[in-house]
């Protein structure tokens, strides 16, 4: 047997486990694709329609042929189930988009949104922090979704993953916007809107004044809540810079910030892109303000033994007048998702004690 | 599985696990395993009675992930305080102003960005005028054009690039070849003009005129009907009583030189 049999021997036998595990995981995929279209993309009758069931069943199988195209890209560490469901939920999106499914379009876009905004933060060239620079961003984000949507049949999801794929088209985008000339008089240079036409998801349909009026409760009920509720001041103000900076590397440079000097910014942050009046917003502020007037030692319960051992230098100085970067652990970017998970978690829980969340 | 309902930390760990991408890399949330995650999905497909319970439990964990992820844009950001720095003594015009902001990043919001007799990249008595969504917000489903807006840059042979600028200093909306609102920058007369074409019964929109730099407090219109003999709500068009369009026009004067944006308070609130 020749050398190139051989590999080709090995190809057959392997693809021939690879079968043996899809059928022994048969089920586990297709619950996974029905529960995520009733629960994320309001299809209840994927439960009973029959050929909604052997859609599902269909949309699986292509999955399996994905991820055995993709298994190259599998990390051994990682469980396979997840991985899988993951190629799986991710091609059942994309033959939602294709067929300009709006729900499928809103979740794409939520998903994607922040990131693929970051991609282009740091590739443009330009001054942070400018409104300029911010408004390019968005600009280039919105651009980015615009060109997916037109070259959606492009995309193979064989080859890799839609983030990737958007990952692309951001920084094609990025790269004109460096080379073309006309990008030497910045702020006249108009965007071709006709050209990339509209995407039916990025402009969320007018809601009631009913609507409206619920989402701006929410909203106002998510702030109070945040300040009032969420925890240690130190991750109440990362939350706060989640929502106010562009980038998460952002919040990691105001490290050498005193927790005072991060209140005040994003206070000030809030009076100008906040819906509600200054006074709301002062009075939220209340509740951390009068929490970073104390003793770090006050705050910490003698309970949380974690916390008052790795702040032990810091425990006798007022909390207003330490740095954030006093709080950052090795990786403070996993410290911003955790944190900004506790708050939820946090807030969450006395949604369901006030009866805002009723399960 | 069946015979029991999930348990709201069950629902809780689910929709962390499956949903939120702020709960990846939290070890103290311990996420879910697959065969767990399967497990609540075999439920939920059968019970939904649970499956409500999730459906609450993940828009108001989603909410508040958009919440986060939700910023404004600096045009936005700028009618925002152009918005609250407002405060009329009519009580009226503060219960349009107040759910104008309420409504705001909600409903879309149309603006037009105006550089004004201005130095601009180098260039100096620049006017221009460009708009966001003003189509959407005055008339749903038309096309926007700015026509007169026009920029070509070209690199000559010679070393050195010639930049040729043509600017225009108005924009208007158009809905069957016929112009339904017209906003027009003056310079000489340091005037900005906005005319509107709308049905008589509709209430005229409040209009500002913000600086950017806030160097004073924005100014705030409610167009004249002008162009209106009858004073008639309708007429009749062969044999049909049809609403009126009268023309509305509201005129900001002495306009300093610098970059405004004109916000139009949206038609439907």
């Amino acid at each position: 047997m020749s050398e190139v049999e051989k590999i080709l021997q090995n190809v057959k036998e392997t693809r021939t486990e690879y079968l043996r595990l899809k059928r022994e995981l048969s089920g586990f995929l297709k619950t996974r694709l029905r529960a995520r279209m009733k629960l994320q993309f309001d299809r209840s009758e994927v439960s009973t329609g029959k050929d909604k069931v052997k859609n599902i069943a269909r949309k699986a199988d292509e999955a399996w042929d994905i991820s055995w195209a993709r298994v190259v890209n599998y990390n051994l560490e990682k469980d396979f189930r997840e991985w899988l469901s993951g190629i799986g939920i991710e091609y059942l999106l994309y033959s939602l988009l294709k067929k300009k499914d709006k729900k499928a379009g809103n979740v794409f876009y939520k998903r994607y949104r922040t990131a693929i905004k970051s991609v282009i933060a740091h590739s443009l060239y330009g001054k942070k922090g400018t409104g300029y620079f911010s408004q390019r961003c968005e600009e280039l984000t919105l651009r980015t979704f615009q060109r997916f949507d037109k070259y959606i049949h492009n995309y193979n999801p064989y080859k890799s993953g839609l983030y990737t794929y958007l990952q692309t088209i951001a920084q094609n985008l990025v790269r004109d916007e460096k080379t073309r000339p006309e990008n030497l008089v910045g702020e006249f240079n108009e965007q071709d809107e006709e050209e990339e036409g509209q995407t039916y998801w990025a402009l969320s349909s007018e809601p009631s004044p009913d609507e409206s009026e619920q989402d701006y409760r929410m909203e106002r009920y998510i702030l109070e809540s945040v300040l009032k509720n969420g925890g240690y001041p130190w991750q109440k103000l990362v939350v706060l810079l989640s929502k106010t900076m562009e980038d998460r590397e952002d919040i990691v440079a105001q490290g050498g910030n005193k927790l005072s000097e991060l209140a005040e910014l994003t206070k000030k942050e809030l009076y100008v892109s906040s819906f509600h009046s200054n006074e709301e917003i002062d009075a939220s502020f209340s509740y951390l303000e009068e929490e970073l007037e104390k003793k770090l030692s006050d705050l910490i319960p003698l309970r949380d033994h974690r916390s008052r051992d790795n702040l032990s230098e810091f425990l006798e100085e007022k909390t207003s007048d330490i740095k954030l970067d006093a709080f950052f652990g090795k990786n403070p970017r996993k410290n911003l998702r955790d944190w900004n998970h506790r708050v939820l978690k946090r807030i969450r829980k006395q949604a369901m004690e006030d009866g805002v969340l009723e399960l | 599985m069946k015979e029991r309902h999930l348990t709201d930390k069950e629902i809780e760990m689910y929709v962390d696990t499956e949903y939120l991408d702020m709960a990846q890399s939290d070890s103290e949330s311990g996420r879910l395993s697959m065969e767990k995650v399967q497990e609540i999905e075999d439920h939920i497909l059968e019970c939904e009675k649970c499956t409500l319970k999730v459906k609450k439990m993940m828009d108001f964990s989603m909410s508040f992930e958009e919440w986060i992820n939700t910023s404004l844009t600096p045009v936005q950001k700028t009618v925002l305080r152009g918005l609250k720095e407002m405060s009329p003594a009519d009580s009226g015009l503060r219960r349009r102003l107040l759910s104008w902001i309420k409504a705001f990043g909600q409903s879309t919001s149309a603006s037009v960005k105006i550089f004004f007799n201005t130095a601009l990249n180098g260039a100096s008595n620049i006017t221009k005028l460009s708009g966001d969504n003003l189509d959407a917000m005055l008339n749903p489903g038309l096309s926007f054009q700015h026509p007169v807006v026009e920029l070509t840059t070209r690199q000559g042979k010679n070393k050195g690039s010639v930049i040729k600028k043509e600017l225009g200093n108005q924009l208007y909306v158009m809905a069957r070849d016929k112009r339904t609102a017209e906003i027009k920058a003056d310079p000489n007369e340091r005037k900005i003009i906005v005319s509107i074409l709308s049905e008589r019964t509709e209430e005229p929109p409040i209009i500002f005129l913000i600086p950017t730099d806030f160097s004073e407090k924005p100014a705030m219109k409610i167009p004249d009907i002008i162009d209106d003999e009858t004073g008639a709500d309708t007429i009749k068009r062969g044999q049909q009583m049809v609403e009126k369009k009268v023309r509305m026009e509201a005129v900001f004067e002495a306009v300093d030189p610098g970059k405004y944006v004109l916000a139009i308070e949206p038609r439907k609130m």
